[in-house]
């Protein structure tokens, strides 16, 4: 079992590597030649073994938990890395979870070592329709937000037959005839595309799960998800604060840093704790959603809404305490609030979160 | 008269159980329901007297069965309960809506804290013994009119004369003192000195004369606060804790003392009045189910309580690695962080209760924050934004100590 001390050693090696080989430059030339990812820094992570983190050693990964993968989500969301990982990663874990060994076999050492990179929607209306009978299913139709799906190999899609019967599949891109076409989103940091799909056949080896299956680890994927950008954007609104200190300890106004002044040096207070709060809830979330605790729904559902409202509330300021430098395309700051607020809206937003979770809660208070 | 049911005649011995969490739970769970089972009731509309009363008896009934001084680690005399045991006891008194034992909060913590830390070996067999085995009520007499955040600017003078000092001054927002012994005092002790450096710390013994007490009402009606008068009052030298001029030092060693299980019992009590209320909502079919803005907000605090419970437990598990746990921020983070969840929270309830919740309705006497009254919840949730260092006080600490901006 990996010690919180191990935690703290290896999330501050993903840090120093991110620093060097995601630094703010190279984050930049990313940005001039979007939708590209940083091809150098993806080489490097997969030969480290990150995108291989959660999969099973029997399929060529790390075999390690939730909080190694929450360190690795919180440094990608610090450095705001330029490179496919997220998607992999829960692609990874649907293959981990509902997979059949063949399934897991094709699949899971190609993710772990960074060959394939997986894709799946952020959104959960986002469905293709499946026609056909038994196995022999075909796609139709749109799927609007796939997270890094112009990069990926491996699609995890979800759809619908007439019938309303949900499937849970995962597609190789080669197999399709589809296209698959960049969605430019003011967040040039992170890349959507979209897929529509023209009757193209789909072999009965795709299939994840269907059914009531399909439902489920759809619901628990989104959970993951919704856990792991928390992880990053916390990551992220931590990494702000830290510079909007800095900042506000050099930058001299009225003839004294403006970090002296109480009116400033409060609402980075507030922040500071929310942060803590939002992190220690967060860590909470995925030990739940881990041991499949009863509560893990509600807790994930709130702990990534609670995450987002933080994050958006330290970009915010972050921008406003910079003043005018931090309006610029130069700076930094940008980048964190279009990231926050593309954060928000994936895998659901704060309120649909709200109110799933209230929905549970209730639920339970009868 | 005794103020707590008696509904059950058996004995408990919640301590014996101590290795056993299952058993320790289900003896403290037994003990609390025969004690405080409808103590509400009694405590509606009484007087600040009766409530004393209850204090006493309440405060009797923890001693009977060693919960009240559980905490203290075994060099105070107690028997250094395990922080699992303690949450499992708090988790406990919460779940039961158990009244708190705020008169003693002095003399369960403050004392023994300040005592052990700095005083001689001779107060401490004194007046900890005293706390323990005759119940003596310790306030607290820091704040003056003109030292509340600012507390080290107190005025209040304590002059050497020969074996005794003589202490001029006035003292305010001193809680129970009206029904305390003994106080806490910071009194100045140089005032040549840097206003830090001049202060003292001492015991006073409040049948000392020229002592005067009198009490505040406060703005919920209650009166619990105490304004404290000194005038040419005698302290004798070895009531001093620590050295002269070094009671500002004394003071923030042992301030924030208990403060983790506190706020965890705090929170506790929390999580338990959302379910409730959001349980007696539904049963109402109260209107704010169903406005979304309403019904969000409530689940933000209840995301908020949660991420407070989180921290707190990320503290304990801490605190049960590395005892002292250094200059740790988190303490203050949670401080900071109930308070404005509490304020926020109470004026939610406020809110969504319309006109129909600023009905009169008596008090009940010892509910903390959750009452049947959500003004009375409300407004006393300013206890929480102002009182052991104010909001702003608290972001000023978290800003220059532990985020290291200029001062």
């Amino acid at each position: 079992m990996t010690t919180e001390f191990d935690i703290k050693d290896l999330q501050s090696n993903f840090r120093k590597l991110l620093e060097i080989e995601s630094s703010r430059e190279r984050i930049r030339a990313a940005i001039e030649t979007k939708p590209a990812i940083c091809a150098s820094l993806w080489r490097t992570i997969s030969e480290l073994g990150w995108p291989s983190l959660a999969i099973p050693s029997a399929h060529g990964g790390l075999d390690m938990g939730g909080a190694e993968v929450a360190a690795l989500a919180s440094e990608l969301g610090r450095s705001l890395a330029v490179v496919p990982l997220l998607s992999t990663l829960i692609v990874s874990e649907a293959i981990s979870q509902s997979g059949s060994e063949s399934q897991k076999t094709k699949w899971l050492p190609q993710l772990a070592a960074g060959e394939a990179i997986g894709s799946l929607s952020v959104t959960s209306s986002d469905f293709a329709e499946a026609f056909g009978e038994g196995d022999e299913l075909s796609l139709c139709g749109r799927v609007r937000f796939l997270l890094d799906g112009m990069h990926a190999n491996v699609l995890l899609l979800f759809a619908r037959t007439a019938d309303g019967e949900d499937i849970a599949a995962i597609v190789e891109r080669s197999q399709l005839s589809a296209l698959a076409t960049y969605r430019e989103t003011a967040d040039p940091t992170r890349h959507f595309a979209e897929v529509l799909f023209d009757g193209g056949r789909i072999g009965a080896d795709s299939v994840l799960a269907r059914g009531d299956a399909a439902v489920r680890l759809r619901d628990r994927l989104f959970l993951y998800g919704g856990l792991l950008v928390a992880m990053e954007s916390l990551g992220a609104a931590g990494a702000l604060l830290e510079q909007t200190l800095e900042y506000l300890k050099v930058r001299v106004a009225f003839g004294q840093p403006i970090g002296t002044f109480q009116a400033l040096k409060h609402r980075c207070a507030d922040h500071a704790v929310a942060i803590a709060a939002s992190k220690a809830m967060a860590n909470d979330a995925l030990r739940q959603w881990a041991s499949g605790s009863d509560e893990a729904a509600h807790r994930a559902a709130l702990a990534s809404a609670y995450a987002s409202q933080t994050f958006e509330a330290m970009a915010d300021d972050a921008l406003q305490l910079h003043g005018g430098i931090g309006l610029t395309w130069e700076h930094d700051c940008h980048l964190f609030l279009k990231r926050a607020k593309l954060n928000r809206e994936l895998f659901g937003s704060p309120e649909s979160k709200l109110d799933a979770a209230f929905a549970q809660l209730a639920c339970e208070a009868v | 008269m005794s103020l707590l049911l008696q509904t059950d005649d058996r004995s408990f011995e919640p301590l014996a159980f101590l290795d056993d969490p299952v058993a320790f739970r289900a003896e403290v769970r037994a003990w609390l329901a025969s004690k405080t089972a409808g103590w509400q009731s009694v405590m509606t509309d009484v007087d600040e007297e009766a409530y004393a009363e209850f204090q006493r008896q309440w405060f009797e009934e923890l001693m009977k069965v060693g919960l009240a001084t559980a905490h203290w680690p075994k060099e105070w005399g107690g028997i250094g309960m395990s922080i699992a045991n303690q949450m499992i006891m708090y988790e406990e008194i919460a779940r039961a809506e158990a009244p708190r034992p705020s008169m003693y909060t002095i003399s369960l913590n403050h004392v023994p804290a300040t005592l052990f830390a700095f005083g001689t070996q001779g107060q401490r067999d004194r007046y900890v013994t005293g706390v323990k085995e005759r119940g003596e009520v310790w306030c607290q007499g820091f704040s003056e009119p003109n030292a509340g955040s600012d507390l080290a600017a107190l005025r209040t003078r304590a002059v050497r004369k020969g074996d005794v000092f003589v202490v001029n001054g006035q003292k305010i927002w001193s809680s129970m003192a009206m029904h305390a012994r003994y106080c806490l005092l910071l009194a100045r002790t140089d005032p040549e000195a840097r206003k830090h450096a001049g202060i003292s710390y001492f015991i006073l013994d409040l049948d000392s004369p020229g002592v005067t007490r009198r009490a505040i009402r406060q703005a919920t009606g209650r009166a619990e606060f105490c304004e404290i008068f000194l005038d040419d009052v005698e302290i004798p030298a070895e009531s001093l804790i620590g050295e002269e001029n070094k009671g500002w030092y004394v003071a923030q060693a042992t301030l924030s003392a208990e403060r983790g299980l506190m706020i965890f019992e705090l929170t506790e009590r929390l999580k338990h009045d959302m379910s409730d209320q959001l349980r007696r909502a539904r049963e109402a079919d109260a209107a704010w189910l169903r406005d979304d803005q309403q019904r969000r907000q409530f689940m933000k605090y209840y995301s908020q309580m949660l991420g407070l419970s989180a921290l707190v437990h990320q503290m304990l598990e801490e605190l049960q690695h590395n005892p002292e746990m250094g200059s740790s921020m988190t303490p203050v983070y949670m401080k900071l962080h109930y308070a404005q969840l509490i304020h926020a929270y109470t004026e939610f309830l406020l809110q969504v209760g319309g006109l129909e919740a600023q009905l009169h309705e008596p008090l009940i006497f010892g509910t903390g924050q959750h009452s049947p009254n959500r003004m009375n919840d409300y407004i006393w949730s300013y206890a929480w934004t102002i009182s052991g260092g104010s909001n702003e006080i608290i972001r000023n600490i978290i800003a220059e100590r532990g985020l290291g901006l200029p001062r």
